[in-house]
């Protein structure tokens, strides 16, 4: 039984974890279940941003700095879903480009 | 993380634009009481928001607050007399009331005709709890006066101080609702060295948050024992108010903390804080040692960022983490040094900024919602019961939770503010 007011620990924005924010976010229906919704995707957001500045310093292949910025793109997409416009549901779809 | 546009709507607080509409909607502190004590005394520049204004206490013992400028030339009307009820601008003679009606304008021919027609911008003031606040929004929309609960306390329990932050208002509210930095930047010993406080050895507390009527509330839970839990329970009250718990031990025990943050203009703030305790007169001396409360007659620190906080490098080594004197001076360093206007599109935020985050987005929608609808926030209804609203630090045993120990008042939980 998920509880959404339970904040995921975020390690990682593989499947796995996109599949664990995709069902909360879909369980997630007052105002503070929003609230941690978009913390879990600035942390999602904050690896990837952070993995794209050490790719960057490392002059890492462009195919992987563009892999990363489309994942860095759609969670931030899903992260304005729920905080600006407060629908889980459609930031839920969002992040499923990332795992289909 | 923040739009560009969110943080934009966050942070510009000038007249005519929606945050700035928001806040000021209502009753804000101004100025300290002590800064206009004398009747008839010397008048004191004062800007809020953007505005350049002029307060003054007139021989009945009223405070007026003005647009600083006269009508006339704009000459500043701090440079003028105050004398018999108003305020006369030293360039050429007209003389305003606290309600900004012209009273004299002796170069005029036409004389009390004229001053009729004449009024100048005045927000009407109030003082409580060692402060003169001010309302500045539409007359028509003023709300009732938030009688928080150390408003009405004697004075020797309840004592305001004031310092100048060179900040915009938004990150120095964040600074206080940021759990997770107190027990690093405020550590008392140095960095390798063995943590002594709750707080200094669990950095990571579980971070749980409750929007009602007057704003948020949110609980940083750490565990105490293996069978009890220990929670502090911070109050944020809009527009820019944080209410920190009391310590929870040594003598000063039950002393409480309200840390207020009143924009001067984008780019810089009044923080002003209240210390109050019910069961004791607050020890002033020693909480101007404690914070670091070293200001010029400005109200600017004595230890800033042009002087980089006059920062120790060896008492890093050997007494504290900063290695800046002063916890609010410590705070205030880490803010000002964000920039001027924190750009929340390039910061990283976690999991620990939980109250960070519902305290922006709550202020967003808030003012959003004014600007599209006409929608004030459920904080302005005049049945908010303000001197029901208190931080607290508790322990409790851990089969339990901190919303059942600590319930909130139910005169207080309905109605959620950020709501969508």
């Amino acid at each position: 039984m998920i509880d959404p007011n339970e904040v995921l620990d975020i390690q990682d924005y593989d499947a796995a974890t996109l599949s664990a924010l995709i069902q909360r976010l879909l369980i997630s229906t007052a105002p503070e279940h929003l609230i941690y919704r978009e913390c879990e995707l600035d942390e999602a957001w904050r690896l990837v941003d952070l993995e794209i500045a050490s790719l960057r310093a490392a002059r890492g292949s462009s195919a992987a700095l563009a892999h990363l910025e489309t994942v860095r793109k759609i969670i931030e997409q899903a992260h304005d879903l729920v905080g600006d416009a407060a629908d889980p549901a459609a930031a839920a779809d969002c992040l499923r480009e990332l795992i289909t | 993380m923040l739009s560009v546009e969110d943080n934009d709507t966050l942070t510009r607080v000038g007249a005519g634009t929606p945050m700035g509409a928001l806040l000021r909607r209502f009753w804000v502190p101004a100025l300290l009481a002590s800064e206009v004590a004398e009747r008839d005394g010397k008048p004191v520049r004062i800007r809020l928001m953007g505005e350049d204004l002029v307060a003054f206490r007139d021989t009945e013992g009223r405070v007026g607050l003005l647009d600083e400028h006269c009508p006339h030339r704009r000459a500043s009307l701090a440079l003028g007399l105050n004398e018999h009820s108003g305020i006369r601008c030293l360039y050429h003679g007209w003389k305003f009331g606290v309600d900004g009606q012209c009273q004299d304008a002796p170069t005029e021919a036409a004389g009390a005709k004229f001053c009729a027609r004449i009024r100048t911008t005045a927000y009407p003031t109030r003082e409580a709890g060692g402060v003169i606040w001010t309302y500045m929004g539409p007359p028509d929309k003023q709300p009732v006066f938030p009688e928080y609960e150390w408003l009405s306390m004697p004075g020797t329990h309840a004592v305001p101080f004031k310092f100048q932050e060179d900040c915009n208002y938004a990150q120095a509210v964040e600074g206080t609702i940021d759990s997770a930095h107190a027990g690093v930047l405020h550590k008392s010993a140095p960095w390798d060295a063995p943590p002594r406080l709750p707080h200094e050895k669990d950095l990571v507390p579980k971070l749980e948050v409750e929007f009602t009527r007057y704003g948020l509330r949110y609980g940083a839970v750490r565990k105490f024992d293996d069978e009890r839990a220990h929670v502090r329970v911070t109050q944020v009250v809009l527009p820019f108010y944080t209410f920190i718990p009391p310590d929870g031990g040594g003598p000063r025990k039950d002393r409480r903390l309200i840390n207020c943050f009143v924009p001067r203009d984008d780019t810089s703030t009044w923080h002003i804080q209240w210390f109050f305790d019910d069961t004791q007169p607050i020890d002033v001396k020693h909480r101007i040692d404690e914070g670091g409360h070293w200001v010029d007659e400005h109200f600017r620190k004595l230890r800033n960022q042009s002087n980089w906080y006059l920062q120790d490098r060896e008492a890093m080594k050997k007494h504290e983490f900063a290695g800046i004197s002063g916890v609010v001076t410590q705070d205030h360093a880490v803010s000002e040094t964000q920039g001027p206007i924190l750009d929340r599109t390039k910061e990283h935020l976690g999991t620990s900024d939980v109250a960070i985050v519902a305290w922006r987005r709550m202020l967003i929608k808030a003012a959003r919602s004014l600007a599209d609808s006409g929608q004030a926030p459920s904080a302005l209804d005049p049945s908010v019961p303000w001197g029901a609203i208190r931080a607290d630090t508790k322990i409790y045993p851990s089969t339990r939770t901190w919303k059942q120990e600590i319930p909130l008042d139910t005169r207080l939980s309905v109605a959620p503010v950020a709501s969508s």
